[in-house]
């Protein structure tokens, strides 16, 4: 599992947007478009511009959807882990 | 949940999606069928109302600015503008004819700018057809020197062509051009009047026999290439949405040098200008935008009805408009087959 | 060398291809001279207010813009982006052109403009120029170049030459750099003569006789033209410093190569070369060109203002 001390923040490579209550991510280098669902999209909206721990993250969550921290806690990092695969989220320096 | 369903959402909810800036309509390029009304008068915008307007569009959460001209490059403050919007984290197009986009010029738009997508005007497969068009001595190899220069820095370059009687017997020759040239290449089959009504750009229409041997080329090559789709050319991915025809006031606006705001490009019916009110305020409370977005989805239905027979998905009412005063009236132009092109995004898998 | 447009525009690429941009402002000039009235439009409020000084009593009121009885010149805004750092100096730049066939474009500091020829010629500046310092110079810049080519439309010419009136009517007098044309022009008005211009002046066919008009440039006795004074041709001299003043007949290919070489802009444009020796080949047939002698002083006026025969010589006073 992934440190949930860590922030992440979005790619200067890809765009993001709110849309509706859904996500919209273009990553400029393969022209591709990700779409997320909405708590992805909040996840991705709390991490964007890396001032928010993976802890920080889900605790907003928390508040906003009403789910168990600890699921919060393991969502967030597996998410985290996946966009960063996916080039789309990359490590922040220490808040 | 898609990137498809997104947008179909925007059309549906009125989420602001994407917004075109004609930022000048200079031009270092003499075009012949030029659609811009270059007798428009009005006090152009400033920077720092381009500055508070994509502050606006930001928060908004509008996805896409196109920043087209005219040449946008030749817009004083064209990179200032496009730092700015690059800074709010907007999906950038720039549409540029490609004439001065070579060595500095590119990288600079690559390191100021970095925009998603470089969309150039191709006219031609040779210089004798695109130079007649563009009445500049010398564009087409121009062109196709920087179209190398801006691959060879990285940038994502697109070329767009309008369908011409000069250019129609050349169709094959321009996407194996486009082909060597390893970029994109889509294809409007319509010249547009100019946007004060002047008809005179249509004499240089494709002719009738080169409209059908176009559609067979289309038709030939859609059915040897996966990726080969129609879509109309002012939306931002493939949609077939059940409520309105268009996104036009709904999911996209268009923005002339002087302020004023039209549900699309092609449909210059002024919402407001934004030196009387701010684009959130002309957005959510606009009669006019309300108005428009009824007649896109009662459109919608009209074509519904005689689509079978006509063929008329690209019928668009911003041109009607234009040539008859009625958006559910047709002009002159037959409605012509859908614009074709490679599709610039793919749903991530 | 010959300049061109990559000495003064940081994008020669993006020069403009058609009269089109955003305007500077949204006041208007009309002007009367030569080859117009020229109806100046899209100007800054320092703009407007920078070409009044220079133009006087030739800025009129209206002109008939509906039916396009006026040269249409539009001043459209441009930034530093377009320009390479400018020197702004009194006195005479070397400008960069290009020449097609309808259509010339120049560049100088701060400015890029545009002329379309045709059935209506028409007119496009951009500029970054703003001030009541940059402005003049900026516009005198391209409206020389306007009225060259609007006099060669009508059939007249913008001729480098001192315009002295005698007696009602012009006399011109032409040579190359160091002839002496701001001599004859000095010595003329100390002796009490009106002078045009001791540097540019419009000779154009009004009602099929040739007439010179005064030009609203600065010359080396300054800017004197505030009115547009219209005067008939009497008689066009090349100048030749001498001991002596004396005149002699030149001929007709001569005085037509020695012509073209004073009438600026147009002679360098290969597109319009034809005309202009066609045009001057009208203005030698109709009005006599003499090889004007003169000593430093202004004896030479009794020989060419009256109608004294050609080859007499007086003693210099």
């Amino acid at each position: 599992m992934i440190e949930l001390a860590q922030p992440y923040r979005l790619s200067s490579r890809c765009r993001f947007r709110v849309v509706g209550d859904e996500g919209v991510v273009v990553r400029l280098d393969g022209a591709e478009v990700v779409a997320l669902n909405g708590i992805g999209a909040a996840m991705l909206e709390l991490m964007r511009d890396g001032t928010r721990t993976l802890g920080d993250v889900a605790a907003c969550i928390v508040e906003r959807f009403d789910v168990d921290k600890l699921v919060a806690e393991q969502d967030a990092s597996e998410f985290a882990r996946e966009l960063e695969e996916a080039g789309i989220v990359e490590k922040a320096g220490s808040p | 949940m898609s990137f498809r369903s997104s947008v179909e959402r925007a059309w549906r909810d009125n989420h602001l999606l994407s917004v075109l800036l004609e930022l000048t309509y200079r031009c270092n390029l003499d075009c012949a069928f030029c659609y811009n009304d270059m007798a428009l008068k009005g006090r152009p915008l400033r920077l720092e109302q381009y500055e508070v307007l994509l502050d606006e569009l930001a928060a908004m959460n509008v996805l896409t600015v196109i920043l087209s001209g005219g040449e946008p490059l030749s817009h004083p403050q064209f990179f200032e503008i496009g730092k700015m919007a690059r800074d709010r984290g907007f999906v950038l197009r720039i549409k540029s004819n490609g004439h001065a986009l070579s060595s500095e010029l590119a990288r600079r738009v690559r390191d100021e700018i970095d925009p998603f997508l470089v969309e150039v005007s191709l006219h031609g497969a040779t210089a004798a057809t695109h130079d007649r068009l563009t009445r500049v001595g010398g564009s087409f190899n121009q062109l196709i020197a920087n179209i190398g220069e801006m691959r060879a820095l990285g940038l994502r370059v697109k070329a767009n062509s309008t369908l011409t009687r000069w250019n129609e017997n050349e169709l094959q020759e321009m996407f194996a051009l486009a082909a060597t040239l390893g970029i994109a290449l889509q294809v409007d089959p319509e010249v547009k009047p100019r946007d004060n009504g002047d008809l005179s750009p249509l004499s240089l229409a494709p002719t009738a026999e080169g409209v059908s041997k176009t559609n067979a080329f289309f038709k030939a090559r859609s059915e040897r290439l996966e990726h080969f789709s129609t879509v109309p050319s002012h939306a931002d991915a493939p949609v077939d949405s059940r409520d309105k025809h268009c996104g036009a006031g709904a999911s996209n606006l268009a923005i002339d040098p002087y302020g004023n705001v039209l549900p699309c490009v092609q449909w210059r019916r002024p919402i407001g200008n934004l030196h009387e009110a701010s684009i959130r305020e002309l957005w959510n409370g606009s009669q006019t935008l309300a108005a428009v977005r009824d007649i896109t989805v009662s459109v919608r239905n009209e074509v519904a009805q005689k689509a079978s027979v006509t063929g008329a998905f690209a019928f668009c009412p911003g041109l009607a408009e234009l040539q008859t005063g009625n958006p559910h009236v047709p002009g002159s132009i037959a409605p012509q087959k859908a614009h074709v092109h490679l599709p610039l995004l793919r749903e991530a898998s | 060398m010959t300049k061109t447009h990559a000495h003064f525009i940081r994008y020669p690429e993006l020069f403009p291809g058609r009269l089109a941009g955003e305007p500077c402002g949204a006041l208007v000039a009309n002007i009367d001279f030569s080859g117009g009235p020229y109806h100046v439009h899209g100007l800054s409020a320092g703009q407007r207010a920078a070409i009044d000084p220079a133009f006087g009593s030739m800025i009129i009121d209206s002109v008939a813009v509906a039916t396009g009885a006026c040269v249409d010149v539009a001043v459209f805004r441009s930034g530093s982006f377009d320009f390479l750092p400018p020197v702004f100096d009194r006195g005479v730049y070397e400008l960069a052109f290009t020449y097609e066939t309808d259509s010339v474009s120049v560049s100088g500091p701060s400015f890029m403009g545009r002329i379309q020829l045709g059935e209506t010629t028409r007119a496009a500046l951009w500029t970054s120029a703003d001030t009541a310092h940059e402005f003049p110079i900026v516009f005198e810049n391209f409206f020389r170049l306007l009225v060259a080519y609007r006099l060669l439309e009508g059939r007249g010419v913008l001729l480098h030459s001192a315009g002295i009136v005698a007696n009602g009517e012009a006399l011109l007098m032409f040579g190359p750099s160091g002839a002496g044309k701001s001599t004859v022009a000095r010595l003329s008005q100390a002796a009490g003569y009106t002078v045009l211009s001791d540097d540019l002046n419009a000779l154009s066919l009004d009602s099929g006789a040739l007439h010179v008009a005064q030009v609203p440039f600065a010359g080396d006795l300054g800017r004197v033209a505030t009115r547009c004074v219209r005067v008939p041709l009497r008689r066009i001299f090349r100048l030749k410093q001498a001991k002596v003043h004396g005149t002699t007949p030149l001929g007709k290919a001569e005085s037509i190569a020695m012509l073209v070489a004073a009438a600026p802009f147009v002679n360098s444009d290969p597109h319009r070369a034809d005309t202009l020796v066609g045009v001057i080949a009208d203005i030698v047939t109709s009005c006599r060109v003499e090889s004007l002698c003169f000593a430093k002083d202004v004896g030479f006026m009794s020989l060419i203002s009256s109608d004294s025969a050609q080859g007499e010589r007086v003693d210099a006073v």
